[in-house]
């Protein structure tokens, strides 16, 4: 059954329905606002279910012309611009070149890289990392990706490339050992 | 991003490519880009993976707060009385049911179409019960004055019909050649009605009369 007719049912109070969104993208979600938010673990399962609250209490919103799946993201998108702003800094990061230098003689794995790539993200822009995630973590399509967050696919295109060799070339220490 | 791009990115090496593609990538953004943009891509892939599982608790939450929200009960079996006073069926099966009923209710009463008619009829009867009265052996050993007893009614026991019951019996007492009437409420006798100024002989003809008759 599509997302579109199982979030209508559960307009209508249909639980089953409701659970089977869950299933669908509660874990999506969760990772969505994990690597938004800062990789904090808490912070996610709370924004995971204030999301869902929301889906409960405002389903009204939803418009169902509309994909399902291309609203939530719009929705948990707008939840974490919000706490980006009520957050008025964001979580002290350490200087990048620092790091790499302090740990380039310990073994690098694919942790060490992640480590350092979830720093890496952290020091973007919101709607490039946005961007980032969306596509190779959510893996959505371009146009989508153009949809949530309101904006031409040529923009997105354009971000991602961007972002991408931004990133490539801070994380260059990694190139030839992984 | 080019699509193409990203994708000869994500699953080819730059050695893998065909001319036509190399011609492309080394066009858009050379080699050593290429192989640059290549493994960061599919590292970062693989390390985007890696995320922790969400709490199981967190589902039963949500489900809650939804049957908050749309008003359903948790699922709780109700006693057998709340069950079967609840319980809905449709309207034409009560109808079925009660129609049923009736008809089995007449069905079984029914019996051959003799009509009765009944006629209540009640019916007055007075019965009269005797109790013979016989003179104790005394009294026949020692003869009376009178060959006829005599018999004394009192006045307030006279009665001016004779189909009644009497609350008093001959009795013979053993006192001397005397026979009286005494109260006796366990039994019964006959009447005996004497009009003021009988004699004693017309009551013991009356007496016998009656004797005869019955």
């Amino acid at each position: 059954m599509h997302d579109e007719e199982l979030m209508r049912r559960s307009v209508n109070g249909c639980g089953r329905s409701f659970s089977e969104i869950y299933d669908r993208y509660g874990q999506r979600m969760h990772n969505y606002f994990y690597r938004m938010l800062w990789q904090d673990e808490l912070l996610a399962e709370d924004f995971t279910q204030d999301l869902f609250l929301k889906i409960i209490e405002k389903s009204n919103y939803y418009n169902p012309e509309k994909r399902f799946s291309t609203w939530l993201y719009t929705v948990a998108g707008n939840m974490v611009k919000n706490e980006y702003r009520r957050v008025s800094r964001k979580k002290p990061l350490p200087e990048m070149s620092e790091t790499l230098e302090e740990n380039f003689s310990e073994k690098i794995d694919e942790a060490v890289f992640e480590r350092h790539l979830n720093k890496a993200l952290d020091k973007l822009d919101d709607i490039q990392k946005q961007c980032f995630v969306l596509r190779y973590q959510e893996e959505k399509s371009m146009k989508e990706i153009a949809e949530i967050i309101g904006c031409p696919e040529g923009t997105v295109k354009s971000r991602l490339f961007y972002t991408v060799r931004k990133l490539a070339n801070k994380l260059r220490a990694f190139a030839g050992v992984l | 991003m080019e699509k193409r791009l990203e994708h000869l990115l994500m699953s080819k090496k730059f050695g893998q490519l065909t001319a036509e593609e190399k011609y492309y990538v080394t066009e858009s953004i050379g080699e050593t880009e290429y192989n640059r943009l290549s493994i960061f891509l599919n590292n970062s892939k693989k390390s985007l993976k890696n995320t922790p599982a969400v709490s199981p608790a967190l589902k039963n939450k949500l489900i809650k707060a939804f049957q908050e929200k749309h008003g359903i009960e948790e699922k709780k079996k109700p006693n057998l009385w709340v069950r079967m006073v609840n319980y809905k069926m449709p309207v034409w099966q009560v109808a079925a049911a009660v129609t049923l009923l009736f008809g089995l209710h007449f069905w079984l009463q029914e019996e051959p179409s003799v009509i009765k008619e009944t006629e209540t009829v009640y019916v007055h009867s007075t019965d009269t019960i005797y109790k013979e009265a016989s003179l104790p052996a005394t009294v026949a050993e020692r003869p009376v004055k009178n060959t006829q007893p005599r018999i004394n009614v009192k006045p307030s026991a006279q009665k001016t019909t004779t189909d009644t019951l009497v609350d008093a019996f001959v009795a013979v007492t053993p006192k001397k050649d005397e026979i009286t009437i005494a109260p006796a409420p366990d039994t019964f006798g006959i009447l005996v009605s004497q009009p003021r100024g009988q004699s004693a002989s017309q009551a013991a003809e009356l007496w016998n009369l009656l004797s005869e008759v019955y």
